[in-house]
């Protein structure tokens, strides 16, 4: 045979075993995975939280938080603060209490906080229900957040660094490893670049991210799992290991069930992506080094590019548990030998990506970062799955050549 | 084509136990020749397939055919092996509490499992440390004895005002039934001193909630081991390619009840032993003198409800040792239901991940319903279905705040979905011999 030919049959092979991946009830049982984890996905986004629009929050002041978007706070907080001086003039029991703005109404709870009485709850009740109260609540926040100090924020990251490093609660504790001083050194000299994105944009990601990441891997497992017994129950392995060609299409076989499973890993990536995508829309191109929280990603980038960061992550993660559950599985002789192995087995990856690799993806509060403080710890890991894989059905497929007459 | 049954089925085999043999063979042989009407009477062991084989024949070779399936054992083995070590170390200090649970054990050999107001004086005189204090501050802060202080009518009132809320009226107004309820059982409690029983101390409710995680994780095991049980009796045959040999005549059919029976069975032995294990572990792992024996409605233990801190008030008295057992009971209940509906589904189907996706398909939209729907109506309506149980196991037997609406919820929906499941199972089992070519 050419070469040509030889490249033809390995694509007809190939294009042949990506059919009997994609079958009907495979792809139907993926696809009730997709729809339960769908459920996880929309419950762990907080983007509405308690009818507040984070987005349009984080959008309001700009990607950047410079002296620019600093004025522009400082004189939306003084409009904030003439609107709840006009609310409190209507309010005639705040009048009786002497609170006409702002200033007063604090004035006026602290004393009464450090007299120990209560509130009165008619000028509370009022002032809570007040859109220009939440307002000077939100300005103030990002003032009290962003406005600290490039030492102060070197501080409070360092103390965040020793709590996932060294579980202590404050700084100093210890050395830490250089990989993260360098990382906190790097994100202090971007000082004047942090964005003022909310906290609840970055846990969405994080959150709702690490179920995506659990969803493509479990999804790419129930679609890789059955194609090599369902061979062995059709009698088709014993032909396959018949002659010398047979068990060497054991690699294009291989190669269309990790492909299958990246596939799934970047459809159920992208699906996310494209859902987050248009609900973050406003803020895709802000930094997520954000001055409104105190949790460092090992990376810079934007939101857009850590969406992506997410999908190329789920495809790696797919690609390695199949092929690594599919090793294991190799072809049972029947669908409950297969089930009873694949069941525990995806639990067990469950379990890993949703305790060790999904939680805080490339941050700090990563489990596996915490142990392994290098940036990318994650990807490492799951790239060293997809080795192992690799090496092990190379091996599988070299012996399987030689051998005279083979088990399985 | 005709029925199975009619004219084409093959002689009747059911007698008497047999003493004349006449090979099945044979006997069509004399109805082929039209001499069917002085054909004696066929007298084979009764029940039997060929005539070699008696009913507890079948019933021990489709025994040892799951017995002899050694993925079915490992995988048992491997649950085992998790229940036992998530217990362990969830007893050894996993959480960080192995302390407190040492003290408490201290604590209740020196000072008694009584919490009274000679216990706490005692209490107050041992030396200070870490876990007296918190000892001490979670006794001060948990409800009086007789859980003096809290009211269950208005706590109904409170979940009723909720309801309301929502727009359920009828809801609302059985939920103040049920706290008409609970105030007897509240009243016979602190009469019969049932409420001051130490039992973990400070970690009681901690205790409770991760030995309520562990028996999900038990429950999920057992749907999961029982439905593959049961449709590796179902569907085995196919392995083999010995349907098509078995459903080929009607004592072959016959053997579907069989097969039934003996997976129904194993799955609900192999339940037993992870039961067994469980119980065996915590037994093993919580040892505080007065614990097992000590009253599960104790004011020790308390719930984080809408309506504030309530106490664990089940509907009749339980030791912690005889409310662990009445969980395991239900768990198999819970395990029962869902091989008898894992056997609809191989019968139905006739293919063994089909059956097993429908299976886990219906638990994943039952869990999700129970986990993400709020309004209170729908919930209940949704609720109809085995995985309410396992969603609500922390409070298993209990009042369960807005979760329930009845005494005894939780028994009795897993008691319908097993009742349900089983018309679900006959109904496919007819369906079975009634089919023409499976």
């Amino acid at each position: 045979m050419t070469r040509t030919t030889n490249w033809r049959t390995t694509w007809r092979v190939f294009r042949a075993e990506m059919g009997k991946i994609w079958r009907p009830l495979p792809l139907l049982g993926t696809l009730a995975v997709l729809i339960v984890g769908s459920f996880f996905i929309v419950n762990f986004t907080y983007l509405h939280n308690g009818g507040e629009d984070v987005v349009a929050q984080s959008a309001e002041f700009g990607p950047v938080y410079d002296a620019k978007a600093q004025q522009t706070v400082q004189a939306e907080l003084d409009k904030a603060r003439a609107a709840f001086a006009a609310d409190m003039a209507v309010s005639t029991r705040a009048t009786e209490l002497g609170i006409t703005d702002y200033a007063a109404y604090e004035a006026w709870t602290d004393r009464m906080y450090s007299e120990g009485k209560d509130t009165d709850p008619t000028v509370t009740n009022y002032v809570l229900g007040l859109a220009s109260y939440r307002r000077i609540n939100g300005l103030e926040l990002i003032q009290s957040q962003a406005g600290i100090s490039p030492d102060a924020l070197r501080s409070q990251l360092l103390g965040q660094a020793c709590y996932d490093f060294r579980n202590a609660d404050d700084y100093p504790c210890g050395t830490l490893p250089a990989t993260v001083t360098a990382r906190i050194d790097d994100i202090i000299s971007h000082y004047n670049q942090r964005s003022i994105l909310q906290y609840n944009v970055v846990m969405t990601l994080q959150d709702s991210g690490k179920w995506m990441l659990l969803t493509a891997a479990l999804c790419a497992m129930i679609l890789t799992a059955f194609p090599l017994t369902r061979d062995r129950q059709l009698r088709m392995t014993a032909v396959q290991w018949a002659s010398r060609t047979g068990r060497g299409i054991r690699s294009t076989q291989v190669l269309a069930i990790g492909i299958s499973a990246a596939l799934v890993g970047l459809i159920v990536g992208t699906l996310w992506n494209v859902w987050l995508g248009a609900q973050m829309r406003p803020i895709l191109g802000y930094g997520i080094d954000s001055a409104m929280y105190r949790d460092p990603a090992w990376f810079d980038g934007t939101i857009l590019q850590w969406l992506v960061a997410y999908t190329l992550t789920a495809m790696l993660a797919a690609a390695a548990c199949s092929l690594i559950t599919v090793w294991i599985v190799k072809a049972q002789s029947n669908g409950i030998r297969m089930l009873l192995i694949t069941v525990p087995l995806a639990a067990a990856m469950a379990c890993l990506i949703n305790f060790v690799i999904g939680p805080y993806l490339y941050h700090f509060s990563n489990p596996l970062g915490g142990r392994i403080p290098v940036p990318g710890a994650e990807a490492m890991a799951l790239t060293a799955m997809l080795a192992l894989a690799a090496a092990l059905w190379t091996v599988s497929a070299r012996r399987i050549r030689h051998c005279e007459l083979p088990n399985d | 084509m005709t029925r199975h049954g009619t004219s084409a089925s093959p002689p009747r085999t059911a007698g008497t136990v047999g003493t004349a043999r006449i090979s099945v063979a044979k006997a069509r042989n004399a109805g082929a020749k039209g001499r069917a009407a002085r054909l004696p009477r066929i007298r084979v062991r009764k029940d039997t397939a060929s005539g070699d084989a008696t009913r507890a024949d079948v019933y021990r070779w489709e025994l040892r055919k799951i017995v002899r399936f050694p993925a079915l054992w490992a995988l048992l083995a491997l649950c085992l092996a998790l229940n036992s070590w998530a217990i362990l170390s969830s007893a050894g200090g996993l959480s960080g509490w192995r302390s407190d649970l040492a003290y408490t054990a201290q604590v209740a050999q020196r000072l008694g499992t009584t919490v009274d107001d000679r216990f706490v004086a005692a209490l107050e005189a041992e030396p200070v440390s870490d876990e007296r204090d918190g000892l001490l501050h979670y006794i001060q802060s948990a409800l009086g004895p007789g859980y003096a202080g809290w009211d269950p009518i208005a706590a109904g009132d409170r979940y009723a005002a909720k309801l309301n809320d929502q727009g359920h009226p009828h809801l609302a107004l059985q939920m103040q039934i049920k706290a008409q309820w609970i105030q007897p059982r509240a009243e016979h409690l602190a009469s019969a001193g049932l409420t001051n029983d130490l039992l973990a101390g400070r970690v009681t409710t901690l205790m409770h909630s991760v030995n309520a995680t562990l028996i999900q994780v038990l429950l999920l095991e057992g749907m999961v081991l029982g439905s593959l049980i049961v449709l590796y009796a179902v569907c085995g045959e196919r392995f083999h390619r010995m349907t098509a040999l078995t459903n080929a005549s009607r004592a072959g059919r016959r053997l579907m009840t069989r097969k039934l029976i003996v997976g129904i069975g194993c799955a609900l032995a192999a339940y037993t032993i992870l039961a067994a294990g469980f119980a065996i572990a915590s037994l093993l792992s919580f040892r505080i003198p007065g614990l097992w024996s000590g009253n599960v409605s104790s004011r020790m233990f308390g719930m984080a409800t809408d309506a504030g801190l309530q106490p664990f008030i089940t509907w009749t008295d339980f030791t912690m040792g005889g409310y662990l057992l009445a969980m395991l009971a239900l768990g198999a209940l819970f395990t029962l239901a869902f091989t008898l509906f894992a056997g609809a589904l191989g019968m139905a189907l006739g293919n063994v991940l089909a059956a097993f996706g429908g299976v886990m398909g219906f638990a994943a939209a039952g869990l999700i319903a129970m986990m993400f729907v709020s309004d209170a109506l729908a919930y209940q309506l949704l609720g109809l279905q085995p995985m309410y149980a396992l969603a609500n196991a922390n409070a298993w037997f209990s009042d369960m705040g807005t979760h329930a609406v009845i005494p005894w919820q939780e028994t009795v929906v897993t008691l319908i979905s097993a009742i349900y499941f089983a018309i679900a199972l006959i109904v496919a089992r007819k369906a079975y011999s009634r089919k023409d070519l499976t």
